[in-house]
């Protein structure tokens, strides 16, 4: 078990180091000088010059190459051209914001996901069951924009319940604890719902077939046979080997939620990455694209390794060479 | 050895279960009857597919449905027919008056789960014990199936253990709430030849140290013949013989059983090959008219095709559904 | 059982036959297939099927945020276009793109895939690693980081999709080589002293095709939705040539009083999107050998 977790923390260490590599050279491969992007158009020439010779960027491709990797591992983004400030501290706000956004949305399409997939397991080809197959294919295959339009206009301009933008309101900050705290829920519904959905669908459709597989199982009959009443077998005996590849498909959905919260963050004005990047792009803003993909990347990678030891902990055959195998 | 006349425990009549399919319905087990008597070691053989294993699940309710269902027939035991109980109080029987052995140890075991848990689980459901009780009473069980070091292997895995092992946790399992009937569906066919022995002897000592009656099913007369009290051979889904284990292996009354006989090898006779029977069971949906077995048997003769016979009292506690019986009845 | 019963006769109808009866019986994968064949016919026939010029200003006064009305079937946005008109001719964008983005995906994914599966070893495991590693970045940012490095037209957002699309077709073409590697027939061609290259291309993938094309289908839904929103993000095809996500995107300027703007794109978008994710489908069910094995 130890083994498998260090093991695997290798590999994803190997991976966030070629995520780097591409990211650089993939600077270093479109047209004009890719170095020039680091600098403001105002600063003078010698200026320039005098900062790329402490900075090395004289130095050799290769030399440069690791200065890079090492300034990107020890957190060193460079300085924004737009703000003119640490990408780092640009970072440090927008980061727990996403975090939030999309750690509700996580457990949010867990939940919603996983129930809807037992339940229509349980009462397959119900009505319930051949109502959620069809729902679930028409919202996975909804823009998330759109839907985020469409629920903005519902439930915030004509019904007026709940708040279409920020993460909290104006003057929030005189509130008191709970008090603030609903009024951050409140915001936190409409996007955590457009972002999660699309996913819970997926998963719903994987847990359902993941139960069907497992309850066609012989463990099952034999805890039938045991006398353990059916909510036993569904909740417990089925549940536990049923989840076991839903844990590698939710680290799967991660790349998913955070690519979904560009979107929703454009939409909702929410100030994370998302919302970072994109102005960041119409600013033509290169340090921060690139600490934001490696950031985003690092965290993909991250959610990964934590599946695969979730996996590990679920299921107690785990062993390095059936990783994965997840039917 | 016990005779027929004990207390009747389990009484099956007219069993009728069948089996959806999309080329349409399939009678698994056709108007299926039988008698346990309490204590009693029954034997149930036959070929794969002849429903002997429909059979067991039929008792214990446990057919998948869908695709299948009881369709008919009354299964008493202990003064009620199980067949009406409601599902809460069924599950009341399962694992605590009657349990149930499978084949395969490694699939029918949890694998997320260690194998005292899931010995445990029994016992704290049917005993009402806490969570320290019921532990202790589960590696007691483990002690009582000869499992070395139970203390240890109660918190092994079963991808951890051996076949021999899986299988002594399965009977530990079965056996956890000592119950009035044992039900073993073929449980050393999946398990090396040297371990099947040791698990064989294991069932028989517990069945005498606790006393309960025990339907062994299997398709080798072999295992049957040094163990059981009688013997029920079913064939496509009805029972064509029954009779008690000396009165059939020195005069089988159906030529079906005379087959399987046949194909036992005997100490010190030196065959090159074993005979077996010509054929093989028939297509449930396509059965022959008459006798079921008619396509197949040597002694074939018009009656068989006309009819399907019933079933003939041989001598006490002997009968077979064999149309020659018939006819040596009739002479 | 069925199954049995349909293999049996599938080989004397031949596979592709029986996989289309297969697709023809599946009432799901045939609306899918009518919806995307509509679709088609709606981008050729734009012309014929409206009035009205997709990009060219009404008279914005009078035209303006007009609602849906016999006339105007979609209502009208705030330039005084016809949003229906617009709508019809966004097609051909949004069919466009996403096809030659797949083709592009599905190419490259596809021989970056067999190389690695048939090299084996270092290559392979290099290959993948990249493969990984850029999976690891969700699409939308690395599109966006393209975007921004790279910015452009219309085509440079064509290659963009498709350049950032082709690693799940890498590792399933990847994972096929490697099943079919060790069968006979491609043994018999490497014992007759056939070139590697020669063996890829004769044998190999003509056996993936079938996985591919269904994979592919179902990438297209994908990468209409990818469009649409880097539209949305107004990083996507440049006004005023009629995208479906950016017309989205500026009936968010109004959209409690005009709510049609942004409202028919959107619904245009999910449906075409439905139309090939039932298709793809329809196509694994009937023909990917898989499920037979």
């Amino acid at each position: 078990m130890l083994r498998f977790i260090a093991i695997r923390l290798v590999q994803s260490a190997v991976l966030v180091l070629i995520v780097l590599t591409i990211t650089f050279f993939l600077l270093h491969l479109a047209p004009g000088d890719p170095m020039a992007r680091y600098f403001h158009p105002d600063i003078s020439p010698e200026t320039v010059q005098m900062i790329k010779e402490r900075l090395g960027l004289d130095k050799p491709l290769i030399e440069q190459y690791f200065r890079w990797i090492g300034s990107f591992i020890r957190g060193d983004f460079g300085v924004s051209l737009a703000y003119n400030v640490p990408v780092r501290s640009l970072l440090a706000d927008a980061i727990p914001n996403t975090l939030r956004l999309t750690i509700a949305a996580l457990l949010l399409h867990i939940v919603i996901g996983v129930a809807l997939g037992i339940v229509s397991a349980a009462r397959r080809y119900s009505f319930f069951d051949r109502f959620s197959t069809v729902a679930a294919l028409f919202i996975y295959s909804i823009p998330s924009f759109w839907l985020g339009l469409m629920l903005i206009l519902l439930f915030s301009l004509k019904l007026g319940v709940l708040p279409s933008s920020h993460m909290q309101s104006i003057g929030a900050e005189q509130l008191s604890g709970i008090a603030l705290f609903a009024d951050r829920i409140r915001h936190l519904v409409l996007p955590a719902f457009v972002l999660g959905i699309a996913s819970a669908a997926s998963i719903a459709r994987y847990m359902r077939g993941s139960m069907l597989d497992v309850l066609r199982e012989d463990y099952i009959r034999t805890a039938r046979a045991k006398g353990l009443p059916e909510g036993a077998v569904f909740l417990k005996h089925a549940l536990k080997n049923a989840a076991i590849p839903i844990v590698t498909i939710i680290g799967l959905s991660l790349p998913f939620l955070l690519g979904g919260a560009v979107v929703v963050e454009k939409i909702f004005s929410w100030p994370g990455m998302g919302r970072l990047t994109v102005d960041a792009i119409y600013a033509r803003d290169y340090p921060v694209v690139l600490a934001v993909n490696f950031v985003v990347a690092f965290m993909v990678i991250s959610g990964n390794l934590l599946a695969d030891i979730g996996y590990a902990l679920l299921d107690p055959r785990i062993t390095l060479t059936r990783r994965g195998a997840g039917r | 050895m016990k005779g027929i006349n004990m207390e009747t425990l389990l009484r099956i009549e007219d069993l009728e279960t069948v089996f959806r399919s999309d080329d349409g319905e399939v009678k698994a087990v056709d108007g299926v009857s039988f008698e346990v008597g309490e204590g009693e070691m029954v034997g149930l053989v036959g070929e794969s597919g002849c429903g002997k294993s429909v059979t067991a699940l039929s008792i214990m309710r446990l057919i998948p449905d869908p695709p299948g269902r009881i369709t008919g027939g009354v299964v008493r035991f202990g003064g009620r027919d199980l067949l009406s109980l409601s599902e809460k109080e069924m599950r009341k029987v399962r694992g605590n008056e009657i349990s149930i052995v499978f084949q395969e140890p490694l699939s029918s075991l949890n694998p997320v789960f260690t194998c005292g848990e899931q010995v445990r689980e029994a016992i704290a459901l049917h005993q009402k014990l806490g969570r320290r009780a019921s532990k202790e009473k589960a590696i007691e069980m483990l002690r009582l199936v000869r499992m070395p070091d139970p203390e240890k292997r109660y918190k092994s895995y079963p991808h951890q253990m051996s076949g021999g092992m899986r299988q002594r946790v399965m009977i530990a399992m079965a056996l956890s709430c000592e119950p009035k009937l044992l039900i073993a569906d073929e449980p050393s066919t999946a398990l090396d030849v040297s371990v099947q022995a040791q698990i064989m002897e294991l069932m028989l000592s517990l069945r005498e140290s606790m006393e309960m009656a025990v339907l062994l099913i299997t398709h080798d007369l072999a295992v049957v013949a040094q163990m059981v009290d009688r013997v029920i051979v079913m064939y496509a889904g009805v029972v064509v013989e029954e009779a008690p284990l000396g009165s059939l292996f020195e005069r089988p009354a159906h030529p079906y059983t005379e087959g399987l006989l046949g194909s036992i090898p005997k100490l010190g006779s030196r065959v090159d090959r074993l005979p077996s029977i010509e054929g093989s069971v028939p297509d449930p949906l396509r059965l022959p008219p008459g006798c079921r077995f008619s396509d197949r048997c040597p002694k074939r003769f018009d009656r068989c095709t006309e009819a399907e016979p019933e079933m003939f009292t041989v001598s006490s506690g002997h009968r077979s559904r064999c149309w020659l019986l018939a006819e040596s009845e009739g002479s | 059982m069925r199954g049995i019963g349909q293999n049996g006769e599938s080989k004397g109808r031949g596979l592709w036959s029986a996989g289309w009866a297969r697709f023809r019986d599946n009432r799901l994968a045939m609306t899918g297939a009518v919806i995307v064949l509509l679709l088609y016919f709606v981008a050729i026939l734009a012309p014929i099927l409206t009035p009205y010029d997709p990009i060219e200003h009404g008279d914005i006064p009078r035209m303006r945020y007009m609602q849906p009305n016999p006339q105007h079937l979609f209502g009208t946005d705030k330039f005084g276009r016809d949003v229906f008109t617009r709508v019809l001719y966004g097609s051909r964008i949004s069919l466009t793109i996403s096809f030659l983005a797949v083709l592009i995906s599905v190419v490259f994914g596809s021989v970056v895939g067999a190389v690695a599966g048939y090299s084996g070893g270092f290559i392979d495991a290099v290959i993948m690693r990249i493969v990984d590693a850029l999976m690891a970045i969700p699409r939308l940012f690395l599109l966006l980081t393209c975007v921004a490095l790279f910015s452009g037209s219309i085509w440079l957002i064509v290659v963009l999709l498709g350049v950032t699309g082709w690693m799940a077709t890498a590792r399933l073409v990847r994972g096929q080589i490697l099943s079919l590697r060790g069968q006979d027939f491609v043994r018999a061609a490497e014992a007759l002293g056939a070139g590697r290259k020669r063996i890829v291309l004769k044998h190999l993938i003509p056996n993936t095709l079938t996985v591919i094309v269904v994979a592919a289908t179902l990438r297209i839904g994908g990468i209409i939705l990818a469009e649409a929103a880097l539209s949305f993000l107004g990083l996507g095809v440049p006004p005023p040539t009629p995208s479906w996500g950016q017309m989205v995107f500026e009936g968010r300027e109004a959209l409690l009083g005009a709510w049609w703007v942004s409202t028919f794109p959107g619904i245009i978008i999910a449906v075409t999107v439905i139309g090939y994710n039932l298709l793809g489908d329809g196509l694994r069910d009937a023909f990917d050998p898989r499920q037979y094995v």
